[in-house]
Formats: structure tokens, C-alpha cells, sequence
């Protein structure tokens, strides 16, 4: 059982994974790219004292500090001198390593055909890519594994729940429902996060009071659960990825990256969910969880603490594939314009510039090689893992 | 196999996103018909023809079979053509007014005066019978009939009919031509003898998995469909398709055209032959370590054989399985490939509507393009068990 827990060293095979270094650097050049690439000093210093400009410009958006740099005395220079979104209009649709008239420094990959650069873009498009990737990944990975568990561990017989209980909370749902429609909750200006915190909440107590002190009244039924997450995920398997994602954004007026994360979580939970629940399955018969129920502990304890840690590792592969198809969905939704806000510079929308201007090659060639470069490394790193936890397991079964 | 809660679930959730955006195209209706000097509801004129239009699209009727409202509401709040007005009389009935209170003071800041409390009139029961939104949004379902497209004023789904013949052709090619070169590539894979050299391959095949699909078109749209690098590149024809000749059904259009579908279904193909490969080989694989592997080579047919006729005929339920799982995937990924090659199939028919916001035909595309995959998955399950001679002989059901 422990040989097959995550551990450092399926992580890092021998030590050396050149597709998790490579994706780990990626990350840190995505997150910290305003100290990489932009028109204002990280460091300055004048005669008010010592300043950050960068690190007040990533707080504050709207601060606009682009000065020109003969006003500090000296001054702390980030390693391109432009920034994503500034544009000068006599500088368009230059090819690599040209300079423009107005700066001195060179545009290394070019510049598109507003005047932005190229690298500069290419470097916020990864900063979008990997935060796109990891939130939803998060995301995914908190919705799959709960109903994984749960439905692994519970299968279609065993989840007892008091009628009591069932009861009240069918009642109270409907009570809830009807409240938040008609009532002076919706004037108070109370969110629908706080609807839902209070609903979860509520639901709980029910759940856990009434099933201790008062469950056994009226006897028990059983919700056969399994039946039921399996027929919700064969919704989401059913429909091809990129037309649910495209059909649920334009259900949304507003086109923001927050709207991406979440409908992009919402959509890869099946495949995570369906590997924790045949985990969860084989790992239901083994002996150790036998003998932790024969132990008498309760069910949430069991699920949390004895299976979780067992069923998680081909989770991490999952997660890793999901990584990758989250970043080509994200630059898939900005290559086409829906979904994701217009004034951002992502891998897509550079590609999607490209496409109609057929001599700026270099709009094409170098976010799309970004984009492949961040999914192989995501692949490989995952096959990897997958190898590495199929020998373990193999060596745990023979010997 | 529950193939009829699937669609219904899903017609009920395109019934909501219909009942929300649907009210919001009250005006692209009218904008289509020829009315300009839009929302301006004081001005009479527009006033008449949105509430004409509103009546005529069915949104004064109730939402549901049934609601359950405060006492103090009117029968429907649906009647009320104007938005704002529809929201000032629910927050005012929220605080407690009666109907006739709120006809008193119908501006807001008359609202804003007398400070609000909590009257909780009871709960109502009321029932709408058959003339509501949601049995028409079945009826429509039903009747396969999701009314005119507000881009142009056709019938949507014979726009849809339209583009389906040149996103089956998309898709029917790129599979066949996946199948006739992945899965002989991938037994010959199998039949290597050097690891090093299969690893290699294979490694090779899982990059070329990862290209993005839009970035291969796109680079392979700039570089080889026009002259601007150089004339030896310009192989393949420019992008979009030649115009209709007139008299011409959709399916000569889309044979008269076939050489501009070359490109897009080698793009598209590339990325399922690398996968296939590598699915394939690990089948044949996982065949040859069968014990009947053993008994054929005791009896002496030789290494070739076994791998292209015994063991691939049984590694063939896993093949065929991912291969008919490779159809909706392949509906997916048509959407971005015609959009860069401008074909007219289904995928840039549900972009330009997305774009313009024309919520019958999405619905319809989205609503037909599930349908397809989940009939796909069904008869890819029935010939699954038709085909494995354990479950063909021995009577058990399905």
C-alpha cells in the first residue's frame, strides 16, 4: 500500500525529469513575466528614494508608470525592454531581430501588426496558459476526486441515509428555493455565493445532527449513488469537449478568464472522477480498508484518511493530461474569440492574427511552438508517472 | 444505453439558456425586420412592435406547467413586455406591494422613498396547464422544428442541412484515412524487434500527438496554400470553396469541392493516426502475451501471421472501439478546422452563430451534434457486442 503512494520520488524519477523541469520553468518564466519582459524598471532609484515600478504596476493595475528612463537615476532594467500592450505606431509588422526607429532595443521575435512585441505577448500568453491550466486543473481535481470517492467507495448499496433526514432536506431545499426567487434577498443585494455557503451549511447540520440524535425514527433508505454520478458524467462524456466549452461560454454574457477556469474545470471532472472511482473500487476489497471498517471507525474518516492517499496517485496522471488539454482548450477559445476577453494577448490570439496575415510567419511559428512545448512536457511528465506507479505495482503484485 | 434521459437532461438545459438569452433577441428580431431607434421603450412606435414581436415569439406565456409565487403577484409576471418595467414590479412585489399600490407609483425613486419591509405573503399554488414556454420548448424538440435563424431569416435546420454533408465528408475521410494508415503502421510497430528503435518511434508519435491541431492548420494554411514563401510551397489549394453553381444539391456541391478538403483532413488526421499508433501497438501487444499466441507459434506459423492475422482479429474490439470513439471527438475538432480552412460544415455554422448570438441554431447544432455522438456511442456499443463471438453465442442480454 505504501509503495504505491505519491512520494518525492514519483515525482521526480532518478532525480532527473526533464519534462518537469521544463514545465517548472515554463511556470516560474509565465508567472513572474512582468519582471522578464517591460517597459518599466524593476528597480529605480531618484531622487524620491527607491522605487518597485514593476512590482506596483503587478498590485495596482491601473497605475500607468511608463517612464522614460532619463528620469531615474539610475535604474534596474528587466531583460526586454517592452511591455505586451504597448503599441507604437511606426513600428509594425517587423520581422525578427529588427529595431525600431524610436526605441534602441531590438524585437527579437517581431512585432505584430498593431506594433505590440511579439516576445512580449508570447510571454503573457504563457503567464494566461499556466494560470489557465493550473486553476482549472485545481478545479477539476477538487470536483472529480469528491465524487469519486464517494461513488467509489459506496458503489449502489451501501449509502444509508435516514429518512429523517431526507425528508427534511427535501423540504428545505424547496423552502430555500422559493426564498431566494421571491423573497427581499435578492434586493439586500445578498450574492448567490452566500446562498449556496448557507444552503451547503445547512444541509450538513441536517445531515449530521439529525442522522445522530434522530436518524434511526423512521428507518433507513439507500440512494444507490453510484447510478447516479454515472449517469451525470456519461452527460459531460457525451458531448465533445470544445462544443460543450463553447456552448456553455456563450451561455455567459460576459467574457472574462475567471469564466474560462471555472467552465473548463466543470468539463474535465468526468475523466478524473472516472479513475478514483475504479481506484476506489479495486482498493474497496483490499484488506487494509477491511480492516479499518472491521475497526468500527466511521465512513468519513475512512474515505479521508486510509483510502484518499492510496487512490490519489493515478490522479496525478489524469491531472497532468488535464493540464495539457486545458491549455489547448484556453488557446483553442482565444484562437477563435469567444469566451476569452479580446483585449488580452494570448498563444491563440497571436495565432489567429497570423492566420489572416499570411507574411507575419512569425506570429505563427513561435506561440504555437510555446504551446507545444508546455503540452509535451505535460504529456511526457504524465506518461512517466504512469510508468513509474505501473512498475511499482507490478513489483508489489509478483513479489 | 439510457440514451432518452441523456437528450432529455440535455434538452432541459438548452431550455434555460434558451428561456434566458431568448428574451434578450426581442430586439435582433425586430433589428432584422427593419426597425431602427431600438430601446427606446417611450417611444410608441418601437413600444407596439416589441410588445407585438414579444407576444408573437411566446414569451408572454407562463414559464412552466405550474408556479408556486407569493399570493400578491399577478398570474404571470411574463406579461410585461418591458424588461425594466417586468424587474421594478418583481422588486416592488418582493417588499410587499400589491399590484394596484405598484400601478400608484411606477417610477423607482417613488419606490426609494418608503423604505422597505418584510411581508411575506403565502405561497400559491397556481396551475398553467399546456400553454406555457417549456411545452412549446418540447414541442419543438420533439418536432425537430427550432424555428428561423435571426442572421438571415431561414429555417435553421435547413441550414443545418445544409452544412452536415461537408462536416461528414470531413469526418468520414479523416477516420478512414486514419484507419487504412495507423493501424498497419501500428502492427508493423509491433513487429519490431529492437526496443530502442521502437521507443524511438513511438516517442516520436507522442509528439506529433501534441502538435495543437490549429497550429498545424494554420502553419500549413500559411506556408502552403498561397505563394507568398516562395512558388514550390504552393501545393495545396487556397482556403474556402468555390462558389455554388445553382441547381446543385449539397452533396455534388461538396464532391465538386473535394480537392480543398484534402488539406483539412490531413490536418485533422494526423493527430488521431499518431494516437492510433500508439494504441494499436499496445493492443497487439497485450494480445501476443495470450496463451493461443503460444499454442499457434508451437504449431509453427510464423511471426508475421500471428501478428497480422491472429492476434490483430482479436485485438480488434479495442481497436474498433477507439476508432468509433474517434467520431465525436473528430465533430469536436471540426469546429477550429473549419473555421481555418472556411468550409461550410457545422462547426463554423455554430461559431458564427455563437458570434452572432442567433440561439435557435445553436441550440439546434449543439442539440444535433449530441445527438449524434450519443447514437455514435450506441452503435458503437451494439456492434461491440455483436462482434465478440462470447457475447454473439451466448444468449445473455445485453
Amino acid at each position: 500500500m505504501k509503495e504505491s503512494r505519491v512520494t518525492y520520488k514519483t515525482l521526480h524519477p532518478e532525480g532527473k525529469s526533464l519534462p518537469l523541469s521544463l514545465l517548472i520553468i515554463l511556470s516560474l518564466i509565465g508567472l513572474f513575466y512582468p519582471f522578464i519582459s517591460n517597459d518599466i524598471p524593476i528597480l529605480a532609484v531618484d531622487s524620491d528614494g527607491i522605487h518597485a515600478p514593476v512590482l506596483e504596476s503587478v498590485f495596482d493595475r491601473s497605475k500607468n508608470l511608463s517612464r522614460e528612463s532619463t528620469e531615474y537615476d539610475w535604474s534596474l532594467k528587466p531583460l526586454f525592454k517592452f511591455s505586451p500592450h504597448n503599441q507604437h505606431e511606426q513600428c509594425i509588422s517587423l520581422s525578427p531581430f529588427s529595431s525600431c526607429h524610436t526605441t534602441s532595443s531590438t524585437h527579437w521575435l517581431g512585432t505584430d501588426s498593431i506594433g505590440r512585441d511579439s516576445l512580449a505577448g508570447i510571454l503573457n500568453g504563457l503567464y494566461i496558459a499556466v494560470k489557465v491550466g493550473f486553476l482549472s486543473s485545481i478545479i477539476s481535481l477538487i470536483i472529480g476526486v469528491l465524487f469519486g470517492l464517494v461513488s467509489g467507495y459506496y458503489g449502489d448499496y451501501t449509502l444509508r441515509v435516514s429518512r429523517i433526514s431526507l425528508g427534511l432536506w427535501t423540504l428545505f431545499s424547496l423552502v430555500w428555493c422559493y426564498a431566494s426567487v421571491y423573497t427581499t434577498f435578492l434586493i439586500f443585494g445578498l450574492s448567490i455565493w452566500f446562498n449556496l455557503i448557507t444552503y451547503a451549511i445547512f444541509s450538513f447540520l441536517i445531515f449530521y445532527l439529525f442522522h445522530k440524535y434522530v436518524g434511526g425514527l423512521l428507518g433507513y433508505s439507500v440512494i444507490p449513488i453510484d447510478f447516479i454520478v454515472q449517469r451525470f458524467m456519461e452527460i459531460f462524456k457525451s458531448i465533445p469537449n470544445l462544443v460543450l466549452l463553447l456552448a456553455l461560454l456563450a451561455t455567459l454574457k460576459k467574457a472574462s478568464l475567471w469564466n474560462v477556469i471555472w467552465i473548463i474545470g466543470l468539463i474535465r471532472w468526468p475523466e478524473i472522477c472516472r479513475y478514483v472511482r475504479s481506484e476506489m473500487l479495486v482498493a474497496r476489497e483490499s484488506n487494509y480498508l477491511r480492516s479499518v471498517r472491521a475497526l468500527g471507525l466511521e465512513d468519513f474518516r475512512i474515505i479521508i484518511k486510509h483510502a484518499l492517499p492510496n487512490v490519489i496517485s493515478p490522479v496525478l496522471v489524469s491531472a497532468s493530461f488535464g493540464f495539457a488539454i486545458a491549455i489547448l482548450m484556453e488557446s483553442s477559445l482565444s484562437f477563435l474569440g469567444i469566451g476569452v476577453p479580446l483585449n488580452e494577448i494570448t498563444l491563440g490570439s497571436m495565432l489567429n492574427e497570423a492566420r489572416t496575415n499570411f507574411q507575419m510567419w512569425w506570429l505563427a511559428v513561435f506561440p504555437g511552438l510555446l504551446i507545444f512545448v508546455l503540452m509535451s512536457a505535460a504529456y511526457f511528465w504524465g506518461q512517466s508517472i504512469e510508468r513509474r506507479l505501473d512498475h511499482r505495482l507490478k513489483n508489489q503484485v509478483m513479489g | 444505453m439510457l440514451i432518452i434521459p441523456t437528450l432529455g437532461l440535455l434538452a432541459i438545459l438548452l431550455f434555460f439558456v434558451n428561456h434566458q438569452a431568448g428574451q434578450d433577441s426581442v430586439d435582433r428580431w425586430l433589428e432584422m425586420e427593419g426597425l431602427d431607434r431600438l430601446g427606446d421603450f417611450d417611444d410608441d412606435s418601437y413600444y407596439k412592435a416589441y410588445v407585438q414581436k414579444y407576444s408573437e415569439l411566446g414569451f408572454d406565456k407562463p414559464d412552466f406547467y405550474f408556479s408556486v409565487a407569493p399570493s400578491n403577484y399577478p398570474k404571470t409576471l411574463n406579461e410585461i413586455a418591458n424588461p425594466e418595467e417586468r424587474k421594478e414590479l418583481k422588486e416592488s412585489l418582493c417588499l410587499g406591494y400589491t399590484t394596484e399600490e405598484f400601478e400608484k407609483q411606477r417610477h423607482l425613486e417613488v419606490f426609494e422613498r418608503h423604505p422597505p419591509h418584510n411581508s411575506w405573503h403565502a405561497p400559491s399554488f397556481r396551475w398553467h396547464g399546456v400553454d406555457n414556454q417549456f411545452h412549446q420548448w418540447i414541442m419543438t424538440v420533439v418536432r425537430f422544428d427550432f424555428g428561423d435563424s435571426v442572421l438571415d431569416g431561414r429555417s435553421s435546420v435547413k441550414k443545418l442541412w445544409e452544412a452536415l454533408p461537408w462536416t461528414l465528408s470531413l469526418v468520414i475521410f479523416s477516420i478512414i484515412l486514419t484507419t487504412l494508415i495507423a493501424v498497419p503502421f501500428g502492427i508493423w510497430l509491433s513487429g519490431i524487434k529492437s526496443a530502442q528503435k521502437r521507443n524511438l518511434i513511438k516517442l516520436c508519435s507522442f509528439l506529433v500527438y501534441s502538435i495543437p491541431v490549429f497550429w498545424l492548420a494554420t502553419l500549413a494554411v500559411m506556408f502552403m496554400t498561397n505563394s507568398t514563401y516562395g512558388e514550390f510551397l504552393h501545393i495545396f489549394p487556397s482556403v474556402g470553396v468555390r462558389f455554388r453553381e445553382s441547381e446543385m444539391s449539397t452533396w455534388a456541391y461538396v464532391f465538386s469541392n473535394i480537392d480543398r478538403l484534402l488539406l483539412p483532413v490531413i490536418c485533422m488526421a494526423i493527430h488521431y493516426m499518431a494516437f492510433a499508433v500508439v494504441q494499436v501497438e499496445s493492443t497487439i501487444n497485450r494480445q501476443l502475451s495470450e496463451h493461443y499466441i503460444q499454442t499457434l507459434r508451437m504449431k509453427g506459423i510464423n511471426e508475421r501471421s500471428i501478428r497480422w492475422k491472429y492476434a490483430f482479429r482479436n485485438g480488434l474490439i479495442p481497436i474498433l472501439t477507439m476508432i468509433i470513439s474517434g467520431i465525436p471527438s473528430a465533430l469536436g475538432g471540426s469546429v477550429i478546422i473549419e473555421v481555418i480552412f472556411n468550409l461550410p460544415g457545422i462547426g463554423r455554422l455554430l461559431f458564427s452563430s455563437i458570434n452572432a448570438a442567433d440561439w435557435n441554431v445553436i441550440s439546434l447544432v449543439v442539440f444535433m451534434i449530441a445527438l449524434i455522438s450519443i447514437i455514435v456511442y450506441f452503435v458503437g456499443d451494439l456492434i461491440y457486442t455483436w462482434i465478440n463471438p462470447k457475447v454473439r453465442f451466448s444468449k445473455t442480454e445485453i
